[in-house]
């Protein structure tokens, strides 16, 4: 059971699109227009890192350390910027908006995607691309790596294609769709978010019809399915609502997810029973980002609100 | 690092990497080459006394042990990683020993100065190592005490033995499996095996082994990671290679009659050698530089021959003792070879140019991963219709097989225990922090250069 703690950020009416909390836990970055704010969980105080976009940023991710963050942005451009020094790296070399970025376990690789329909890696280090996959045929607005295996790559896309592919020569390696019905009457059904177990055996899917899938992905299927409670057939999200997989000491695994009202819903990934269902935060303002990690739980909304909850 | 269960199996299980894949264009000459343990870093020791460790993901240098003044004021001889990544000895013609801790890999941990050039270096454990030193009777335990903060270095030799007819201990090798027992090869053809009793006073160590195998200085010996195979690499032009039976003696307080300063917990071990094959270049006689064994109980055998006629890396089967592979690709000739397993990937160094090359096994793309619906054929084959192809599927019995598939077991979080090719995945892999602080002087750097243009 997810227990409110506090409200760190109440609505402000600037975009926010992305919340997350670092590696160690110490810290929870939330990104404001074009400026990150740090939060500091243990003494409560909010500090901001101004970046170089020109335009609002799109997603964060965390450095494995826990000393830079990563900002994505509608201007094509990444930065990856240090808590303490600033800016260290401008990674450019997307030609449309930067949706989805996203660390390999080691910190050196950085992958990020792009409403430009490809994902790039880049070599942290010295700044370059190494190299680019282009396998979509729409926006990829999400990729993740699993935190104990750095050899694979998940992307979910507009297309209604989830992909899987090799870090090292960036193969694709393996494609799931929703079996033959993946094109239904009104068209495909857009993934919204793609995210790995802990160990990377398996991918948790969340598309734009608000329905969440765990996929066994060397095999190919669908091994638990997770709804909505009372939704009606025909869902659309115009967000991506937010998604991530929780872990509780002692207990089995958390799935939780938000919708477009602010309602949040949680799953036991095992038994794919509704735990919890918190619908009295985010005052219809659409969840955007669920970051949980080390037992707490941040969701933000699209108004800018941001939440903590501990287990 | 590569995917392994979602590739080709048929790719993935090849038993030696195949191509040339990569050529590292080491600024200084490259001597030494030594993979970390889980594959991530590759360490090359130069000729100037750099060591450089570079990251295999980007195939750039990460990081450069003892910043400008070098690692080493000469040639660096050998490198060697801890278990866990963490630590790498390093040993160089300039007399000296070092052990640098990843974690701050600009500032030498710790260091020890011989009598003379060091040849080699290997890890025992972290912060154990048996060293060899120009001319010399023995080998040397250098060995870090935590408790106060130094190194100290024992002669490895037993009172017992008579070691003036064995001329200079040359080369040593630890058993992998069993950490207490090194092997030792000196100028005159002997072969010894010591334990050491690392658990109690280091200076107390115990030859439980010796034999005359040549009269030949011995060059390099390597045991494989199952530790039951033997290769000496001997001056005159021959490898020998030998099975290794290392059996544990009970002991039974006789062996404290003898002097022996063993604790009677610690197990001791009586060693034999069995010859099974000599490999030796039968045209060009010429002399082997480097070899190194496959993984488990070694089934390959590679090894870099000597002279500026040989190019190549010559790889034997070692049950049959039959050359099965020469690698090819690099045009010079090759010194010396590392071999990791995880990524499966032979590195080796060039004599004339310094530069590295890695040979890898190459898994070609599988175009039909891109259209799930599509397969890949061998050659084009007329296309049967199945009886059920084009049926409607019953909605009852696809229901069924999506609710069954919802009802196995599952787990979220155990990792995987070994990769597909056998290796244990819960050897810690140390991951070099990223110098930030350099990062920022270099752009500070550049940001300065700027302003003065």
């Amino acid at each position: 059971m997810l227990n409110f703690d506090r409200q760190i950020l109440s609505a402000s009416g600037k975009i926010s699109t992305s919340c997350q909390i670092s590696p160690n836990g110490e810290l929870i970055a939330i990104s404001q227009d074009t400026n990150i704010l740090i939060f500091d969980v243990l003494s409560s105080t909010i500090t901001k890192l101004t970046t170089t976009h020109m335009g609002c940023i799109n997603c964060l991710c965390w450095s494995p350390d826990s000393k830079c963050i990563a900002s994505g942005s509608e201007d094509f451009t990444i930065e990856i910027t240090h808590v303490l020094y600033g800016r260290i790296r401008r990674l450019m070399g997307h030609t449309a908006p930067v949706i989805s970025i996203c660390y390999n376990s080691r910190g050196n690789i950085l992958c990020s995607s792009s409403v430009d329909e490809s994902i790039k890696e880049w070599h942290v280090l010295s700044g370059t691309a190494l190299k680019t996959m282009s396998a979509h045929s729409d926006p990829v607005v999400s990729i993740d790596i699993p935190k104990y295996d750095s050899s694979v790559l998940s992307s979910g896309s507009y297309d209604g294609l989830i992909r899987i592919f090799d870090t090292e020569s960036g193969h694709c390696l393996k494609t799931l769709t929703y079996d033959k019905d993946w094109i239904s009457e009104d068209g495909v059904v857009p993934i919204s978010t793609v995210k790995f177990s802990k160990n990377g055996k398996l991918l948790l899917v969340k598309s734009l019809d608000n329905v969440v899938k765990l996929w066994d992905y060397t095999r190919g299927t669908v091994v638990r399915t997770f709804l909505w409670p009372y939704q009606e057939a025909k869902t659309k999200l115009k967000y991506n609502c937010g998604l991530d997989l929780i872990y509780p000491q002692g207990s089995d695994p958390l799935v939780i997810s938000g919708d477009d009202s602010g309602a949040l819903c949680i799953w036991n990934a095992y038994s794919k029973n509704l735990v919890q269902n918190i619908n009295d935060k985010h005052r219809n303002s659409p969840l955007i980002s669920i970051s949980a990690s080390h037992q707490l739980i941040t969701t933000l909304s699209l108004n800018g609100e941001c939440n903590l909850f501990r287990l | 690092m590569a995917n392994l269960l979602l590739q080709d199996p048929f790719g993935v299980l090849k038993e030696y990497p195949e191509k040339l894949t990569h050529t590292l264009e080491v600024p200084v000459s490259a001597v030494c080459v030594k993979f970390s343990p889980r594959g991530d870093y590759l360490a090359v020791g130069c000729s100037n006394g750099a060591i450089i460790i570079y990251d295999l993901d980007s195939l750039k240098p990460i990081t450069m042990l003892g910043t400008h003044s070098g690692a080493h004021t000469r040639s660096v001889q050998s490198v060697c990683w801890s278990y866990d990544g963490r630590y790498l000895w390093s040993s160089g013609r300039d007399w000296y020993v070092k052990l640098w801790d990843m974690a701050q890999p600009t500032k030498c941990f710790q260091l020890y100065k011989y009598d003379g050039p060091v040849w080699s270096c290997l890890a025992v454990r972290w912060n154990v190592c048996i060293v060899t030193v120009v001319e010399e009777q023995t080998a040397f335990v250098l060995a870090f005490d935590e408790s106060t903060q130094t190194l100290s270095s024992y002669a490895l030799s037993d009172p017992e033995q008579d070691i003036s007819r064995h001329g200079y201990t040359l080369v040593a090798c630890p058993h992998p499996t069993i950490e207490s027992i090194v092997l030792t090869g000196t100028s005159k053809g002997w072969i010894s095996a010591f334990q050491l009793n690392l658990d109690g006073p280091l200076d107390s160590m115990r030859c439980c082994f010796e034999e005359k195998i040549a009269n030949a200085n011995v060059k390099e010996i390597i045991v494989s990671p199952s530790g039951t195979r033997v290769a000496i690499n001997g001056s005159d032009r021959t490898i020998r290679q030998y099975q290794m039976i290392s059996e544990e003696v009970t002991n039974d307080g006789s062996a404290d009659a003898n002097g022996n300063t063993l604790s009677t917990q610690a197990p001791s071990y009586t060693i034999s050698l069995e010859l099974e094959h000599k490999y030796q270049d039968i045209i060009n006689r010429l002399q082997w530089n480097t070899i190194i064994f496959s993984n488990h109980s070694g089934e390959y055998l590679v090894a870099s021959a000597h002279g500026s006629s040989a190019h190549d890396l010559y790889l034997w089967e070692t049950n049959s003792g039959t050359l099965v592979r020469v690698l090819e690709g690099a045009d010079e000739e090759l010194l010396d070879i590392d071999w990791n397993f995880y990524n499966m990937r032979i590195a080796s160094n060039g004599f004339e140019s310094g530069w590295v090359y890695m040979w890898s096994i190459v898994i070609p793309p599988k175009w039909s991963a891109l259209a799930p619906d599509f397969e890949e054929v061998e050659e084009n084959i007329d296309y049967q219709e199945k009886e059920s192809e084009f049926d409607v599927m019953d909605d009852d019995n696809n229901l069924q097989a999506m609710t069954e598939a919802e009802e196995v077991a599952i787990d979220l979080c155990t990792p995987e225990k070994y990769d597909v090719r056998g290796n244990d995945l819960s050897v810690p892999s140390y991951v070099i922090p990223i110098d930030y602080e350099g990062l920022m002087v270099l752009q500070h750097w550049k940001d300065l250069d700027n302003q003065n243009q």
